[in-house]
């Protein structure tokens, strides 16, 4: 695993891990809703600061076994503020390499829809 | 101030030079003018734009202004590394679990 935070305009991390699971199942457990509840989104109130999961997922744009894109929430009550980049690869072992690019939107660039409702937004990779 | 502001803030090079001066102690304008090769007004531009970041904070004493380093900027920074650098681990400890159980 590697971690790194370049100066930059806004804060961005990124991330690398080498999954034992061919990129077609990692692709379905980063897109299909069901699966990304199980490891990634999960309802939490508000105030809560041991957070341990993103509280909404909106689907920005993907393209099918190469990258998805993400605006996340981190509390119910508040706009999605961060944007995320989950990018897969085969790897020589049959596994996948797994890259995770983590920005924090500044405030006002741009302007997705928050989830206002007590769920979380899903929304389905095409 | 947010994360955004005060990672910008630190994006260049002569403003992370001269937060790397205040954090070793408090300077006035002009000790801290010292070896930089850039103008009065410059200068100024610079501790604006870190001073607006709550990285820095000014302390008038007698005719003197003294600049500092900002201890709630700095805690701000550091909350939002620590949260995510144990954040995305973690998730991805679960994603590997999930991956397992997607075989059965």
């Amino acid at each position: 695993m590697t971690a790194g935070v370049p100066f930059s305009d806004k804060p961005v991390l990124t991330y690398e891990y080498e999954l034992d699971a061919p990129p077609e199942k990692v692709w379905r457990a980063l897109t299909v809703p069901e699966f990304l509840q199980r490891w990634l989104v999960q309802p939490q109130p508000a105030g809560d600061d041991e957070q341990a999961a993103a509280a909404s997922l909106s689907l920005l744009e993907s393209e099918t076994g190469r990258y998805v894109r993400y605006a996340m929430g981190e509390r119910e009550d508040e706009p999605a503020e961060d944007i995320v980049t989950f990018l897969i690869d085969p790897n020589d072992a049959g596994g996948t390499t797994f890259r995770i690019v983590h920005e924090a939107r500044p405030a006002g660039k741009l302007s997705v829809t928050a989830a206002n409702g007590n769920r979380p937004a899903l929304l389905r990779a095409a | 101030m947010s994360e955004a502001e005060i990672f910008k803030a630190l994006a260049d090079p002569t403003r992370r030079a001269i937060f790397e001066r205040l954090a070793d102690g408090e300077r006035n304008a002009t000790e801290l003018r010292e070896g930089f090769a850039i103008s009065q007004p410059a200068m100024s531009q610079h501790l604006a734009v870190l001073r607006a970041a709550g990285l820095v904070s000014e302390e008038r004493v007698g005719r003197n202004v003294n600049y500092g380093v900002d201890a709630d900027g700095l805690m701000q920074m550091y909350q939002w590394l620590h949260r995510y650098r144990k954040f995305w681990p973690e998730r991805v400890d679960a994603l590997r679990q999930l991956l397992k159980e997607m075989d059965q």
